[in-house]
């Protein structure tokens, strides 16, 4: 393991929901129809003062240290790289999905043509190139910060260091490597509509 | 959801099997003169987990499509599925010998028996453990969901067993059948354990509360009601359990009714592992 | 509508120095123009606590207004009454004397500057307002006040108009040039000629009604909307608001004026960090330094004097031939069938209605290209509207030149395949917010996908009209067709004879640009160009022409947008119009009345102004609509993207949580929205706080039946639809009852700006 740790940190403040960075990732990686590597859930909110506003949401592969991908890859397909990064062997995926199954953000999918699973790799071809990933790139509002969280001079190992360190599932401890800002501020606002994934509806509003 | 009826029938499949390996190794120590009966539940065992591993391997399309691909499934032994594979393996190795064997001889080691039903258990806790595992699923629970599966695989193998001795071998039957408590009792215990499972789901803490919550309410008053409620509680159940307590009343051995009933169990033994594959809600990750 | 409000520069807030800005019907990173542009520069300096924002908008958008972003709020408004929440915020600052009294008391332009501001305005010119003089209602002109006005002058190609003040050092009338500082609201008589002055008449309708009047009309509370006031009033002139959806509704010159209104009231125009000057190009399509490509040799003289759009626009009704012609037969006041709108510019919409009900004159040839005025007119009628297009005795030939066959195009006798964006040619102007002078050039960036002709060209609308213009001998095509500033003439056969010249203008324009180095033009590829396009301009500019399009265009150093003493670096002469001439003369021909020339509200009307209320029961209608401007489409495109498509499959009829609980309506219910005229639109229900209380918010870009989505037969060759390309469902709004009758098919508009209404409208919702 090398001494690079690569990381995200994603500024919820930031985001205004336009969804570039999931249509510049299925562009560079070619993600197929209906399955995505990120994508932004959006919802209202209602917050302290009763005002409404537009949360959104990026989400991404975790790329947790502890990973249970990893764990429970019965072939070695889904890996730590060097960077510290979770990749997947297409060559060595058998699609028995069981990857998929155990992560807890339901992050991963599975090519319906080939079975072979995909998910976020940090865009792993630029990344190991010294590029940001496609999402990074594209992102207007510069809410997606990318870097190497073990380089303490680094603009994402000192944003996390200045608040940025919430992370999705914190409970289960699993030491992701995307972390949030105002991330427990949004999620403690009442939510008062249906969520989406883009701009489909994915769970539907219950009503107060 | 991540896995469908093919993983669900591939579960239920390798329940069936070691329940009912271990059956026909209990036959033949009870009654060695029903031979009949131990070879049917031996074939059926490895019929069964022959097949369900045959239908694991369908399902992983990209293996399925380029096979040498299997050669790496011993590559993390961290991984449950890799456990699976080995316990499978030298489960189909065990059940396959001791077939042979008695095919052969006419008897089996009673050692190997052993070791065929540790394995069979091993085979029916690893189908639970397999879930278990993953903790994006509060109904996947890890202590509760291999018992309830061990439960349900004797539960279903037994039965699948006791269903070939009945049409081969009624006399064969009779004779090795176990005590007639068992037939009570398991379907009473794997009703607790269910109970208990979902009981726990339902009031999962922290970052499982919701999905948790949601699962049990689809499984006894949502989508999924008719066929919990249904197929699992009433025909699973409480229809086998009826008809063990009316045989036992009444003194009678295996009967058509008892047949009923053993079919009854294997219908509520697939509608679990169904249910358990299909009705379980994942966790959300806000 | 800009012949309404104001002459000058066009103007936008500046995102990049402002202290405050007001969006209304726009909304920073979802809906206005250019939307990620704007998110970027607001994001950025809303972060940095250097500016504040309110939102005030029918629709939640996503966009700069997040949970954890401070600094910027949402406030829902009832759609179509922006008129009414200016004019409350204008009353706010009258009473609280919180304007820039020096600014509107600048007559001119130089009385402007001296104030410290970079504009004037006519709030402090007389207007006419006595029913017997026959220029009532008219500015005063010096003839109107027996001034004398200086000699005109020989050279100049249009003489300047004088209007009149009241100096404030005499207290005499004057010209309005001749004056440094004039009364601004004052009324009286000049020359026996009663007048007021353009702010007297504005204070007139908006404190007709009160503060909790407008707090009633809008949906926003008083205490909001003093606020806002309170925070707009509060930087100086780093504080501008913008409307741009809103103005979309029947109510859309209320929302202009509006909005200029209140970026007169603090002398923001062109004031760097308030309302400053945009989309600035030197001149690549025109008459530039090289290429005379606005003049042609031999044009016909039509012009709007003596020709008349077919959409009935840039002509008032009583300066018709068929007015004249009718009067002229005896008839007194005759009403036109369909309306006219004096200040409308060239609109497709309303060309679609005069197509179709043959009004003015007949589309005996109708050429369309790139347009798809079915899928983009709002109002409800489509089937019958399309109906009539089909009919070859309404339209005898229609020729549609286009990527794909869209609504439109499916009902031409001929298509004319065109060349997408990737392998066309164009001359940009800046967009967005980003207020640099320069222009961006798109060019092929791939060999077109379209047929080849025999000659090399490929396909396109340009090669169209270029050989129906040469076998035509129409002037400006063919050989000769273009001439050069040297006095040199060449031939316009294909796109890039065109295009390449007009970046030849641009890299000509000054200061001229370097030549490309050949090492340059070698590593971009810029060496292998087909040879068409070389010979398009000299030897001598092609060296400067690789060089424009190796930069993607022509960009000026951006600090020339900051001037002296806090201007613009642009800024030139500009005037607001507090009262507004132009509408406050144009005659109802249905009505015989005039609308108001200031700022003001008036509900929603139809064509002779008689409100929507007095035909439709608001309480059978209750709901008004807000199409707004979607994320994953445009108003016709986007729907052919498999991508779009994969991120939002649908749209929703989106209500608040008050109107679903009283209505019982759960989110994802199946529910109809119905006009009056019974046009229906069913859909999924969108429960969510981000709707204004009676409201249906609807993403428009859906709702498709061609485009993709519907099977194509060319000549035999079948091409499959795809249905997932027509998911959703297109807006549907309502009729003019006015107008839409015995058999004429309109729907309702601005009954200024001949905008069909987006925003507004009346509707029933129930369960479907």
């Amino acid at each position: 393991m090398s001494d690079i740790r690569l990381g995200m940190l994603i500024d919820l403040s930031r985001c205004v929901g336009c969804n570039a960075c999931a249509v510049a990732c299925k562009q560079e990686n070619g993600v197929p129809l209906g399955k995505f590597n990120t994508w932004i859930e959006s919802w209202d909110v209602v917050d302290g003062s009763g005002r409404v506003r537009r949360a959104n949401l990026p989400r991404l592969c975790n790329h947790c240290t502890d990973a249970p991908c990893v764990d429970v890859c019965p072939t070695g397909a889904s890996f730590h790289a060097e960077d510290g990064t979770v990749q997947i062997d297409p060559d060595k995926c058998i699609g028995c999905k069981y990857c998929m199954a155990a992560c807890p953000y339901s992050m991963r999918w599975c090519d319906d043509e080939t079975g072979i699973v995909g998910k976020c790799t940090f865009c792993h071809t630029r990344t190991a190139n010294g590029m940001d990933p496609a999402c990074v790139n594209t992102c207007i509002s510069s809410a997606r910060i990318f870097g190497d969280l073990n380089d303490p001079d680094s603009e994402i190992a000192k944003r996390v260091a200045a608040g940025g360190d919430e992370v999705l599932l914190a409970e289960l401890n699993l030491r992701p490597h995307v972390s949030y800002r105002g991330l427990e501020e949004t999620q403690a606002m009442e939510a008062a509509s249906a969520k989406h994934k883009g701009g489909n509806v994915y769970e539907p509003y219950e009503g107060r | 959801m991540v896995w469908d009826a093919i993983i669900a029938a591939y579960l239920f499949l390798a329940g069936v099997g070691a329940g009912s390996f271990a059956f026909a190794a209990l036959a033949g120590w009870r009654a060695p003169e029903a031979r009949k009966v131990k070879m049917a539940g031996m074939v059926i065992g490895l019929v069964a987990v022959a097949l369900g591993t045959v239908m694991l391997i369908f399902d992983a399309k990209a293996g399925f499509q380029d096979p040498l691909k299997f050669l790496l499934l011993l590559s993390n032994f961290g991984s449950v599925m890799t456990w699976g594979v080995v316990i499978l393996s030298v489960f189909l190795v065990v059940a396959f010998v001791e077939i042979l064997l008695y095919w052969r001889t006419g008897k089996t080691p009673r050692a190997l028996d052993w070791v065929g039903i540790v394995l069979a258990l091993c085979v029916a806790t690893y189908t639970g453990v397999l879930l278990g595992v993953c903790p994006s699923y509060p109904l996947w629970n890890l202590p509760l969901l291999p018992i309830l599966f061990v439960v349900s695989a004797t539960a279903t193998g037994f039965a699948a067993a006791e269903l070939a001795g009945y049409a081969l071998d009624r006399a064969g039957l009779e004779k090795a059948e176990l005590p007639a408590v068992v037939g009570i009792a398991l379907p009473v215990v794997e009703m607790a354990v269910a109970a208990v499972l979902l009981l726990v789901t339902a009031n999962a803490g922290g970052v499982s509360a919701a999905a948790g919550a949601a699962t049990v309410a689809g499984l006894v008053g949502g989508a999924w009601a008719p066929a919990f409620w249904g197929l699992f509680i009433v025909v699973g159940l409480a229809a086998p359990l009826a008809i063990a307590l009316a045989a036992r009343a009444r003194k009678q051995g295996a009967s058509a009714l008892s047949a009923l009933g053993w079919a009854c169990v294997l219908i509520g033994g697939f509608t679990l592992r169904y249910l358990v594959v299909l009705a379980a809600v994942p966790i959300v990750a806000y | 509508m800009r012949a309404l409000t104001d002459t000058g520069n066009a103007l936008e807030p500046d995102l990049e120095e402002c202290e405050y800005v007001l969006w209304m019907g726009t909304f920073p990173g979802s809906n206005g123009k250019s939307m990620q542009s704007i998110a970027k520069q607001v994001a950025e300096r809303l972060a940095q606590g250097k500016c504040k924002m309110d939102v005030i908008d029918p629709v939640l958008g996503n966009g700069n207004v997040t949970p954890t972003m401070e600094g910027i709020n949402w406030i829902p408004i009832k759609p179509a009454t922006n008129g009414a929440f200016c004019s409350a915020v204008v009353r706010w600052m009258i009473e609280n004397d919180a304007y820039a009294a020096d600014l509107l008391a600048a007559p001119n332009y130089a009385a402007g500057m001296a104030a410290g501001f970079a504009s004037f305005t006519n709030a402090s010119h007389l207007v006419i307002v006595d029913d017997a003089n026959p220029n009532n209602r008219k500015l005063m002109r010096a003839a109107d006040a027996g001034l004398e006005t200086p000699p005109a002058d020989p050279e100049a190609k249009t003489q300047p108009t004088y209007y009149v003040v009241i100096d404030e050092a005499t207290g005499q009338p004057a010209l309005h040039t001749a004056s440094d500082r004039a009364l601004l609201d004052w009324e009286g008589e000049v020359n026996g000629v009663k007048v007021r002055t353009g702010f007297s008449l504005l204070r007139e309708p908006i404190f007709e009604r009160d503060m909790d009047e407008y707090a009633e009309i809008t949906g926003v509370s008083r205490g909001e909307i003093e606020r806002i006031a309170r925070e707009f009033t509060s930087h100086g002139v780093k504080s501008s608001t913008r409307a741009a959806g809103s103005t979309c509704a029947q109510t859309g010159f209320d929302a202009s004026m509006g909005f200029r209104t209140l970026n007169t009231m603090i002398g923001c125009n062109q004031m760097i960090g308030g309302n400053v000057p945009f989309g600035l190009a030197p001149t690549s399509t025109g008459d530039g330094p090289r290429y005379k490509l606005g003049a042609v040799k031999g044009k016909p003289d039509v012009s709007t004097k003596n020709a008349t759009y077919i959409s009935r626009t840039a002509r008032p009704w009583q300066k018709t031939d068929e007015y004249a012609a009718r009067v002229a037969a005896g008839e007194k006041d005759p009403q036109p069938k369909l309306p006219w709108y004096p200040a409308g510019v060239a609109s497709d919409n309303q060309a679609l209605f005069s197509v179709v009900n043959q009004y003015p004159y007949q589309a005996k040839i109708m050429m369309t290209w790139m347009n798809n005025v079915i899928q983009n007119t709002p109002n409800g009628l489509r089937a019958a509207v399309t109906e009539r297009l089909a009919d070859p005795a309404v339209v005898p030939l229609h020729i549609a030149c286009d990527v794909v066959v869209g609504e439109l195009a499916q009902y031409a006798d001929y298509i004319v395949p065109d060349t997408n964006p990737f392998e066309s040619f164009g001359v940009v102007a800046p967009q967005g917010h980003w207020h640099g002078k320069g222009a961006g050039v798109r060019w092929q960036a791939k060999v077109p996908g379209t047929m080849e002709l025999p000659d090399g060209r490929y396909a396109s609308f340009e090669a169209f009209i270029c050989d129906v213009g040469r076998a035509c001998g129409v002037p400006g095509f063919g050989d000769d067709a273009i001439a050069g500033a040297d006095g040199s003439s060449w031939a316009l056969d294909d796109v890039a004879d065109y295009f390449l010249k007009a970046v030849a203008n641009l890299a000509y324009a000054e200061p001229v640009i370097d030549d490309i180095s050949d090492e340059e033009a070698r590593m971009q590829g810029l060496d292998d160009l087909p040879a068409s396009w070389k010979a398009a301009v000299t030897a001598e500019e092609w060296p400067k022409v690789l060089k424009a399009l190796s930069r993607g265009g022509r960009f000026y150093p951006v600090f020339t947008r900051v001037g002296k003493d806090g201007r613009s670096g642009y800024a030139k002469e500009y005037q607001s119009f507090v009262y507004s001439e132009l509408r406050a003369t144009n005659k109802n021909p249905y009505s015989g009345t005039f609308a108001c020339g200031t700022l003001g509200y008036t509900p929603e009307s139809f064509a002779n102004w008689s409100p929507m209320s007095e035909w439709y029961s608001p309480e059978e209608y209750p709901f008004a609509a807000a199409n707004y401007k979607p994320r994953f489409r445009t108003v016709t495109m986007e729907a052919n993207s498999p991508i779009m498509r994969d991120l939002c499959a649908e749209n929703y009829l989106e209500i608040s949580l008050e109107d679903a609980a009283a209505l019982g309506i759960r989110d994802g219910d199946r529910i109809r929205a119905t006009t009056p005229a019974g046009d229906v639109m069913e859909a999924p229900a969108m429960v969510r706080a981000g709707v204004a209380a009676g409201t249906i918010g609807i993403a428009h870009g859906y709702g498709h039946e061609a485009y993709g989505a519907q099977d194509v037969d060319i000549d035999g060759a079948m091409t499959k639809g795809n249905p997932a390309i027509g998911s959703g469902f297109n807006i549907q709004q309502v009729v003019d009852p006015v107008v839409a009758k015995d058999g004429v098919l309109y729907g309702a508009a601005d009954n200024d700006g001949s905008t069909p209404l987006r925003n507004g409208g009346m509707f029933k919702i129930e369960k479907a």
